[in-house]
This record gives C-alpha cells, sequence and structure tokens, in this order.
C-alpha cells in the first residue's frame, strides 16, 4: 500500500536547533508534513497528539533520551517506524538501537541525500507495516466473527480432532451434554451414543456426512457428522446438534393419537360385522326378536362411529386453525336456554326434567357462540346420557368476583373416583355395566376441556354414584 | 368340548364373538375386565384365551394380563386381540408380549377358527 506523500507526517526530535530545522526543511520540501520537538516531554506529548509515519530520534538529548522515546514509540504506537539519528557511528550503536526497536541508523553528519534515502526506506517499511497490521485486523476479526457466530448458534456444535479429541464445543453444545469444554477431556465424557461415535468414526475414517436421530441426555437430537477439512486435507470431525425433542414428542404424541383413532374406529365396525356375520350365517333364523336386537345393536355401534367420525374432522379442523373464532358479548342465559330448549324432546323421551336456575340477571361472557355450544351442548348431552329414568338436569348460574359459574348436574348413575381419572383424556369413557349401552365417542369431555381452555375458562367435576355428576364450568365475566 | 374363555371390554365383541364360536362348536365364557378374566381362568380352566389389549383402566392393560396368565398357566394358548396398527404399537415389542398370536380386529371368524384349531 503506497502513501501518498502527502498524508505521511514524520516528527523530528533534536535537541540542537540547527539539525532541527535543517531536517524540517529537507523533509518539507519532498512533500512530508512534519513536526519538530526539541526534546523527548515535548516529543512524547506530539506523539500521544498525533499519528506520525515515521520518527526522526536524536539518541542523545537531556531529560528523556531517544532510547526511551524509542521503547515509547515501540511499546505505544506499532504503527511508527523508528530511525535513530546520532553521533555515535558505531557498529555497537547501531545494534544497540536496533535492540530498542528502531529501524534504521542516520549517522551524523550526514547530507539531505542520506536523510531521504533513509526516510524513504523507514517508510516503505512503514507501509509493510500497516498493510500486515490491517491484514491481522481483518484476520483477528474474521475469527472474531466466526467464534460468534458458533457461540451464538442455536445448534450445539463439537469439533474433533483426528484422534477424536474434542478441540471445540460451543455452549449450546456444552448445554446438550451437560458439561463445560476443557482442554484434553475425552470424547466418551460427552455421554453420545454408540452410534454417534460411530458415525463420528466413520467420517474420520473417510466416509460421507451423515444424519442420525439419537437421544442425548433427556433430548431428542439429530446429529450431523461432518468432515473437518483444512484446504484438501481432512484434520478431524465435526458434528452438529439440534435439538429436536419437542418436534419428537408431538409426533409421539400424533402416532399415539392415530392408534387411538384406529382402535376407536375399528371396535365398532368390528361389533356391526360380528352381528352381520351371525345374521348371515342363519343360526338365529328361527328367531326374528334376536335378529332384531342384533341390527339395532348394529345400528347404535354404526351411529356412534358416525359420531366419532364427526368429532374427529371437528377436532382436526380446530387443530389446523380452519375454525375461524369469533369472540362476541353473550348473555350466558340466553345461550344456555337455547341449549335446553333444543334438548327438550330428547329430555322428555328419557322422561328427564331439564331446569334452569340464575342467581342474578345478567351474566355476561366475551367468547365465540359456536365454542359456547360445544361445550353446553355435550355437557346437557352427557347430562341426560347418563341419567335414570325421571330423572331431573340443572343449570345453575351464578357470578362470582369477575367470573361467571355454570353447574350442569344430572341425577344419574354417577361415577367412583377411580372412574373419574382421566375422564378428560382423549378416548376416555367410564365402562361398567351400567354404561355399556350409552353411545359416546369418548372424545366429547376431552373436547370440553380443550375448547373451555381456549375460552381462558376453567372445568371440574364432581360426582357421587348413583347419585349424579355435576360439571362446573367457569368463564370470565366480560 | 373345548372350552374358549373370551376378555373383552366390548359386551357387543364378547356377545357375538361367543356367538360366532358357540356356532362352530365351542363353549364359550367371557368376561368384561381383566380381573373377572384372571379368576376364570383358576376357576373354568379354559383350553384357550382370547385377550383384547385396550381396556379402559390402561390403553395397554392386555399385555399386562398377558403376562400375569403366561405366569401361572405357561401352557395355555392365549391370542391377542387388539385394534391398534402394528405400526402405531404403543411402548411394547410383540417379542416381549407372550402370546401365541396377534390378531387384529376387525377378527374374521374363519381365520380365527382356523388358528383356534392349530391349538385345540
Amino acid at each position: 500500500m503506497e502513501e501518498s506523500v502527502e498524508s505521511v507526517r514524520v516528527i523530528v526530535i533534536d535537541d540542537e536547533e540547527g539539525m532541527r530545522e535543517g531536517m524540517r526543511r529537507a523533509l518539507q520540501r519532498q512533500g512530508y508534513g512534519v513536526d519538530t520537538a526539541e526534546d523527548g516531554e515535548s516529543a512524547l506529548r506530539l506523539l500521544r497528539e498525533n499519528s506520525y509515519s515515521l520518527a526522526l530520534v536524536d539518541l542523545k538529548m537531556p531529560g528523556i533520551d531517544g532510547f526511551e522515546v524509542t521503547r515509547f514509540i515501540n511499546e505505544n504506537l506499532q504503527g511508527t517506524v523508528v530511525v535513530i539519528v546520532s553521533a555515535l557511528a558505531t557498529v555497537e550503536a547501531a545494534v544497540e538501537v536496533t535492540r530498542h526497536g528502531a529501524f534504521d541508523f542516520l549517522a551524523k553528519p550526514f547530507t539531505p541525500k542520506d536523510l531521504l534515502h533513509v526516510v524513504e526506506r523507514a517508510l516503505r517499511q512503514h507501509s509493510l507495516l500497516s498493510d500486515r497490521q490491517q491484514y491481522l485486523t481483518e484476520l483477528n476479526s474474521e475469527r472474531n466473527l466466526s467464534r460468534q457466530l458458533i457461540n451464538s448458534m442455536h445448534e450445539g456444535v463439537i469439533v474433533l480432532n483426528r484422534n477424536r479429541l474434542p478441540v471445540l464445543m460451543n455452549p449450546t453444545a456444552e448445554a446438550f451434554v451437560g458439561k463445560a469444554y476443557r482442554e484434553g477431556m475425552s470424547v466418551e465424557e460427552l455421554g453420545l451414543r454408540p452410534e454417534v461415535l460411530a458415525a463420528v468414526q466413520e467420517v474420520l475414517d473417510g466416509g460421507k456426512a451423515r444424519t442420525l436421530r439419537e437421544p442425548l441426555g433427556q433430548r431428542m437430537m439429530e446429529l450431523l457428522s461432518l468432515p473437518y477439512l483444512r484446504g484438501e486435507e481432512k484434520v478431524g470431525a465435526i458434528l452438529i446438534l439440534n435439538d429436536i425433542t419437542l418436534q419428537w414428542q408431538a409426533d409421539q404424541e400424533k402416532s399415539r393419537f392415530i392408534a387411538m383413532v384406529a382402535h376407536e374406529l375399528k371396535s365398532p365396525l368390528a361389533a356391526i360385522l360380528n352381528y352381520v356375520n351371525i345374521i348371515l350365517t342363519g343360526m338365529f333364523d328361527q328367531e326374528p326378536a334376536k335378529i332384531h336386537e342384533m341390527l339395532a345393536r348394529s345400528k347404535i355401534r354404526g351411529e356412534a362411529l358416525l359420531d366419532l367420525i364427526r368429532d374427529l374432522l371437528y377436532l382436526n379442523q380446530r387443530e389446523a386453525g380452519k375454525i375461524e373464532k369469533s369472540p362476541e358479548r353473550l348473555e350466558l342465559k340466553e345461550v344456555l336456554a337455547a341449549q335446553l330448549d333444543f334438548f327438550k324432546v330428547q329430555a322428555e323421551r328419557s322422561r328427564i326434567r331439564l331446569q334452569l336456575e340464575a342467581a342474578g340477571d345478567s351474566f355476561p361472557v366475551l367468547a365465540d357462540r359456536k365454542d359456547l355450544d360445544r361445550i353446553f351442548m355435550n355437557l346437557i348431552s352427557n347430562g341426560i346420557k347418563y341419567n335414570r329414568e325421571d330423572g331431573s338436569l340443572t343449570v345453575r348460574l351464578a357470578s362470582s368476583n369477575g367470573s361467571v359459574r355454570v353447574q350442569v348436574s344430572d341425577t344419574g348413575i354417577g361415577m367412583k373416583a377411580e372412574e373419574m381419572e382421566g375422564l378428560f383424556q382423549d378416548f376416555y369413557r367410564v365402562k361398567n355395566p351400567q354404561t355399556s349401552g350409552i353411545p359416546g365417542t369418548g372424545l366429547g369431555l376431552a373436547t370440553v376441556k380443550r375448547v373451555t381452555a381456549e375460552c381462558q375458562g376453567d372445568i371440574r367435576v364432581d360426582s357421587v354414584p348413583d347419585r349424579g355428576t355435576t360439571f362446573t364450568v367457569t368463564l370470565p365475566r366480560a | 368340548m373345548s372350552k374358549i374363555l373370551i376378555i373383552d371390554d366390548d359386551l357387543d365383541i364378547l356377545e357375538t364373538m361367543g356367538s360366532l364360536l358357540e356356532a362352530e362348536g365351542f363353549q364359550i365364557h367371557s368376561a368384561e375386565t381383566v380381573e373377572k378374566g384372571l379368576e376364570m381362568i383358576e376357576t373354568i380352566a379354559p383350553d384357550l384365551v382370547l385377550l383384547d389389549v385396550m381396556f379402559p383402566e390402561k390403553k395397554t392393560r392386555g399385555f399386562e394380563a398377558a403376562a400375569q396368565i403366561k405366569a401361572g398357566h405357561p401352557k395355555l394358548p392365549l391370542f391377542l386381540l387388539t385394534a391398534i396398527n402394528r405400526e402405531y404399537a404403543f411402548d411394547f415389542n410383540k417379542e416381549d408380549v407372550p402370546a401365541e398370536e396377534f390378531l387384529n380386529k376387525p377378527v374374521k371368524i374363519d381365520r380365527l377358527v382356523k388358528l383356534i384349531r392349530n391349538y385345540i
């Protein structure tokens, strides 16, 4: 990097005025910018305040001498080249000043030509120095950048050398393995699965990059093993660790759900097919009542199957976000009255009395109408299905500090404590001789719980066997 | 007459499977809970047991029951009935469950009868 003469500033430090001025004039004629100092103290002041490419330093000065100025420059100002100017023109002196960090030595007396020759040579050195400085700075900042990038990565990074010793771990990797990086630690300490170590070895032996899915501690990881190359040469292996625990859990959850769905869809179908098979065998041809009974059972199971498919499709739409919500200020009393009205015929058929009791005039909530219908339709329907003949179903409304409470109570079969466990889980159904004839999908209450939570509400159940069950839904008052 | 015990919480399955197998000449006993089934194995001494996997109290209750049955009666032929798809099986290995046959619901009666005749 060539510097133009105009940008070059030189400082001349000499206690002899004639010498000082002579050098200044010679240099200024060449276009250099020149400052002068008559002693070490003022020289240091100028050096601190300004930036010079070159310092011409007289060795022998009272107070702070040339050696000290040279040392100061070397320690503090790496961009400034020092040339010593002295009458002590010996080889020893030259060696001595170079040892102190000077670049060159100019013996007094000298001609202007000698001076310019030395100055030009020194400036070439300065130019080299600043190139190198720049290069080092850039290199350093690049290293810093890579380091920062690696350290801020969401993925864990482990670098292993050819001997499979860890040489670098970023903080994410340290968190994953639960151990801080320590020089000389072994790969075994990282708690990686044998399959992972094998993949690393494969890469070290010249194999291809590989992706694995393995547990690491409590987490599920996706690991990528890559060769660590310097140029063409393989110097180790790089392991990238990606935490996929949440995704994996969701996958597991989904598999489980699908397994349950398969079971719940096939069970009624199996029952229906069995009934049909029995009828087809003709073994009950002489008993029309028995055949009628089997057909009736098939119909019930078929209807339940259809309900289940409807519920599943509804759940699917919900999860896909396809059900748009439009919350509005609704009067819960009206919503419940409409729901009870809807169930009137069904209740009359089972001789169940429906009643609505409200402790107050107004129970406003902010919710989507379809959500409220879904919650209370399920609860009222259950209250009728699991009731006894000539029983009753009572919906009670009350307000309490900032919330609205709805209780749906039936006078039905009730549940034992152990039967209530898992009541709000998908596909849970209380099975006992009393419930065996009652159709249900096992998704109703699970859906009610989900929807209630989405409405910022809460649901609770209390039950006494053979006395009845009460569901209590609490919603924020609008 | 060979005695078959069916343990399944689905009463329709109990009834229909029972009828179909009775028509094939087997004597059928049924239990709608695992507990009742385990008890009946001792009292009626069946020649073969058909056991459902999923029960309301626990999704894999049948697998545990299989181990319980085989512990006391290692020679008693045991068929597991499941409506779970193999690929979505719960946390179990088929190898770990001591049963002679695994049947997927809905079970084809002809096939079931053929399999049963291999054992009794």
